[in-house]
């Protein structure tokens, strides 16, 4: 294992995967330069850059939640919040379907910090017990889900927009997109990224880490919180692209090992690349269909969660 | 003044009352012993000291200063605690493991300079583990394990040392390696506080036994004057004879 | 951790007597109302007794015999079938999240439906619909178990359920893409959540005898599956193959899930909460719950169905999403109940 090295590498990887997704779609590239610089640019540079930085927000969030609950299984998804998030944002999307996107990040966030609160005050007899833990986000996710279900089929109207924004798709992001996006992102991966070394000491255990001179609760939170944060903006411009949040950290372990100062930047190039990647994909698999991106990261996901869970011991 | 100084010290969980109006003085540079029966609050003390646990009532002064009002990484320099049960991370080396110990000291971000670079070597060293350090921590047997997180607390350079039962989960060969051990950092001029449920291994490592039964101090003072019949009797309800050991000298209980 | 079901509340007499009057009377309330109710035509007693009697001489009397009373009957069979379903497959993992739903067994007959009907595999496509959900329920369910850590009752009953919830999510992705492939994106959000939209007397007749054959199988086998709740070894001492009763139960259960998702498309929650529920009033005894989880789980659909076009009137919900409404809350109540043992 050269984590260093690893490290330098997925930049690498993530620009070819940057160029490949702005030369590659559905009009070549000939066609696409003699119709003016616009497709390249205002179409796909503009929803390249959008992957990036939501395939970020949700592996930094994915790998922050399985720092401070120490389990393999935890993820922005798994856990609900990303639903809670899809949640309030579809039904802000469905009362003012006119409203500005700015505000789609603001509603995302609080939905996903009451799903959060929701979680946290169910699971208050229990502990952070991993496997319970999971099987009420479980639960909660496939209540918020059906919420979400529920809102666009009473409001028939807006539903085709909502719909291929919840299954999670890049279709139609621009410029607009990453101009909101991107100060939230100045602000959270910072801060994210401060969290580093407490993260390590938080995964040493709750005594070991207060007897490092972390302070445990405060560092609980704040981890929480900026994932919670992160993982709502994401989902508020690509809708619930589900599994990056679970498999990127775990990826990113196995190529740099698990020290935060470290895992918190791979994970979040691994993110980028995977929903870039799911995103080339979605676009062209079956030309002119487009598939939703969410559904390619399922299809990778899930197995993977799968094999997590054979090879989990902790019961 | 005394070096660590607990005053009329009340913990408890919820409505249970582990320790009551506790009061008691460690001396420095001296290993002592916590023991009593099971439930008895020994490490419910450790963990006060820690400020794993806040007290409802009392204060724990270290050189006089109260440890529950300083700064929680002022505290880190100055103690250190190995847990009864450390969580061992995945993907983390040996190396960065014993490295988290300069976490009270080096940057917020973790980044070790070459000062604390050396001082992690020398940890390692002093365990005899500098040949496994680039392996995974999840790799290591019990007893290396244990090592591996003596070394991080060497390496956290403080002059206080809680250990919460280090002995468990460890053979009797790896027991005594690892007391030996303890004995080393003492007389390298740490204070250590120990909790221990072995009383013959405590009578022979420590210098001092504090004993505790339902959460207030029966006794202190060294083995000799501690461990007695009437004692036994009375805090552990046992039958024993003590003999001297036959190696060290130190009081030995066999029960009858 | 408890992975058994819990055998106290014995029921008193007076109970026996009084749930059963009190669910039929609930069944029939319901059927009434979900035959009249919630309809922009002004539908009466009447024209639903015309219906029934089979004289249906107005034209509201046959808007209620040709599209509502099939469309009730079915969600009523459904309801019946699955939670069913639910209590055989509570009975032989011994774990008290078994449901056709959680264990990704009506997930898995969707999609291969959904394969079948957009024809991406021309094998499936020839056969009855009826042997392609089953197969798909077979194959999902067995994956689910294996990857959960077998069938019996050693296996830690989280860990099954998040299996079973790892391959749902699996299989619905591959089910929306075969579904966007094949052009049909509009009815994506029906299809994937269970829906009574279009189902009519055809549908009625492809679904009730496959119910009530396995309905009659599995009161046949209660008793060994009583015997089966003492252990394994008990029940083999007391002449009950372990093995084989797991297999026929789970041929049972296959065929009830394969059955109302050829028709419904998936249900969720009704086959995981009826048991429960049942079981407060019934107690443990196969013999007694079978049947009574029969009813309730018709009297539960029938109702979901009527609140499901009452809940956005004039445009309907699809019921899946009703029962998942009302369901996950209270597989949350469950969930921490189990915790609680």
């Amino acid at each position: 294992m050269y984590p260093r090295l690893t490290l330098l590498c997925l930049p690498v990887v993530l620009l070819a995967l940057v160029v490949s997704g702005v030369l590659l779609g559905s009009l070549d590239l000939q066609t696409a330069l003699e119709a003016g610089p616009g497709i390249l640019t205002d179409l796909r540079l503009s929803r390249v850059l959008v992957a990036v930085l939501a395939g970020a927000g949700l592996g930094l969030a994915g790998a922050m939640i399985q720092g401070v609950v120490r389990n393999p299984l935890a993820s922005p998804d798994v856990i609900g919040v990303t639903t809670g998030a899809g949640a309030a944002a579809t039904a802000l999307l469905l009362v003012f379907p006119d409203i500005a996107f700015s505000w789609m990040i603001p509603s995302a966030i609080s939905g996903a910090l009451l799903t959060m609160a929701l979680m946290l005050w169910l699971i208050r007899h229990q502990g952070l017990n991993p496997a319970r833990l999971v099987l009420t986000g479980v639960a909660l996710s496939a209540w918020l889900a059906a919420i979400t279900d529920w809102l666009l089929v009473s409001h028939p109207f807006q539903v085709n927009a909502a719909l291929v924004w919840l299954t999670g798709s890049l279709w139609g992001r621009g410029w607009d997109h990453v101009a909101v996006l991107l100060p939230w992102f100045l602000i959270l991966v910072p801060l994210t990224l401060v969290m580093a070394l407490k993260l390590d000491l938080l995964a040493l255990g709750d005594e070991t880490a207060e007897g490092l001179g972390a302070d445990v609760r405060n560092t609980r939170k704040w981890a929480l919180l900026l994932s919670v944060a992160l993982a709502a903006v994401s989902v508020a411009v690509c809708g619930a692209v589900s599994f990056v949040g679970l498999i990127s950290p775990h990826l990113a372990r196995l190529l740099v090992g698990g020290t935060h100062r470290r895992l918190l930047p791979a994970t979040a190039m691994i993110g980028a690349v995977l929903v870039l990647l799911a995103d080339i994909l979605a676009r062209t698999l079956a030309p002119p269909v487009e598939l939703p991106a969410g559904v390619l990261t399922s299809l990778i996901g899930a197995p993977y969660f799968l094999f997590l869970l054979t090879r989990y011991r902790g019961w | 003044m005394a070096y660590l100084s607990i005053e009329n010290l009340t913990v408890s969980y919820g409505e249970k009352v582990i320790l009551k109006e506790l009061n008691l003085q460690i001396t420095e540079g001296k290993i002592t012993a916590l023991i009593g029966p099971n439930g008895c609050g020994k490490s419910t003390l450790l963990k006060t000291v820690a400020r794993i646990l806040t007290p409802k009532q009392g204060k724990v002064l270290l050189q006089g200063e109260d440890l529950h009002k300083q700064d929680t990484r002022r505290v880190a320099r100055q103690l250190a605690l190995l847990p009864q049960a450390p969580v061992t991370p995945d993907g983390v080396t040996i190396r960065d493991l014993v490295g988290y110990g300069r976490a009270p000291w080096g940057s917020r971000w973790g980044r070790l300079s070459d000062d604390d670079r050396q001082i992690v070597q020398q940890s390692l060293e002093q365990v005899g583990l500098e040949e496994l350090a680039e392996l995974p921590a999840t790799d290591l047997s019990g007893g290396q394990r244990q090592r591996a997180w003596i070394a991080m607390i060497l390496a956290q350079k403080t002059d206080l040392v809680l250990l919460d039962e280090p002995t468990t989960w460890l053979d009797i060969a790896h027991q005594i390696e690892l007391l030996k051990l303890m004995r080393e950092l003492n007389q390298e001029g740490k204070t250590i506080v120990v909790v221990l449920h072995d009383l013959n291994q405590a009578c022979r490592y420590c210098d001092e036994l504090v004993v505790l039964k339902q959460g207030a101090l029966q006794r202190q003072g060294s083995p000799e004057q501690v461990l007695t019949q009437q004692l036994v009797q009375s805090v552990f309800e046992l039958d024993a004879q003590i003999h001297p050991d036959p190696v060290a000298g130190t009081p030995t209980l066999v029960a009858v | 951790m408890a992975t058994q079901v819990s055998l106290s509340g014995i029921p008193s007499v007076r109970q026996r007597v009084v749930l059963p009057v009190c669910l039929l009377v609930l069944l029939a309330a319901g059927v009434i109302l979900a035959s009249i109710g919630a309809s922009t035509f002004t539908l009466t007693l009447s024209d639903f007794w015309q219906a029934i009697s089979g004289q249906a001489s107005t034209l509201a009397a046959q808007l209620v015999s040709t599209i509502r009373l099939p469309r009730v009957m079915v969600a009523a069979v459904a309801g019946a079938a699955l939670a069913m379903a639910g209590a055989l497959m509570q009975g032989i993992t011994r774990n008290p999240l078994a449901s056709p739903a959680l264990f990704g067994i009506n997930a898995g007959a969707a999609c291969l439906l959904v394969m079948a009907q957009s024809g991406f595999l021309p094998i499936l496509t020839s056969l009855p619909l009826i042997v392609v959900t089953a197969i798909g329920a077979a194959l999902s369910g067995a994956l689910v178990l294996m990857l959960g850590g077998g069938l019996a009752g050693r296996i830690h009953p989280v860990r099954v359920v998040l299996a079973g919830v790892a391959v749902t999510a699996l299989l619905v992705a591959l089910t929306r893409t075969l579904l966007i492939l094949d052009e049909q994106s509009q009815s994506v959000l029906d299809w994937l959540s269970g829906s009574l939209t279009d189902i009519g007397w055809k549908q009625w007749h492809q679904l009730w005898p496959w119910v009530l054959i396995a309905a009659v199988l599995s009161w046949l086998l209660a008793q060994k599956m009583n015997l089966l709740a003492l252990g394994e070894e008990m029940a083999s001492g007391l002449g009950v193959s372990p093995v084989r009763l797991r297999l026929q139960v789970s041929c049972l259960v296959i065929i009830l899930a394969a059955a109302t998702v050829a028709i419904t498309g998936p249900i969720a929650f009704v086959g995981l909460l009826v048991p429960h529920l049942a079981r407060r009033f019934t107690g443990a005894d196969h013999r007694i719950l079978l049947p009574v989880c029969a009813v309730m789980g018709a009297t539960l659909m029938v109702w979901a169905d009527y609140i499901s076009r009452l809940l956005v009137f004039p445009s309907e919900t699809p019921i899946g999403l009703v029962t998942a409404l009302i369901g996950a809350p209270c597989f949350l109540w469950l969930a921490s109940q189990e915790v609680k043992h």
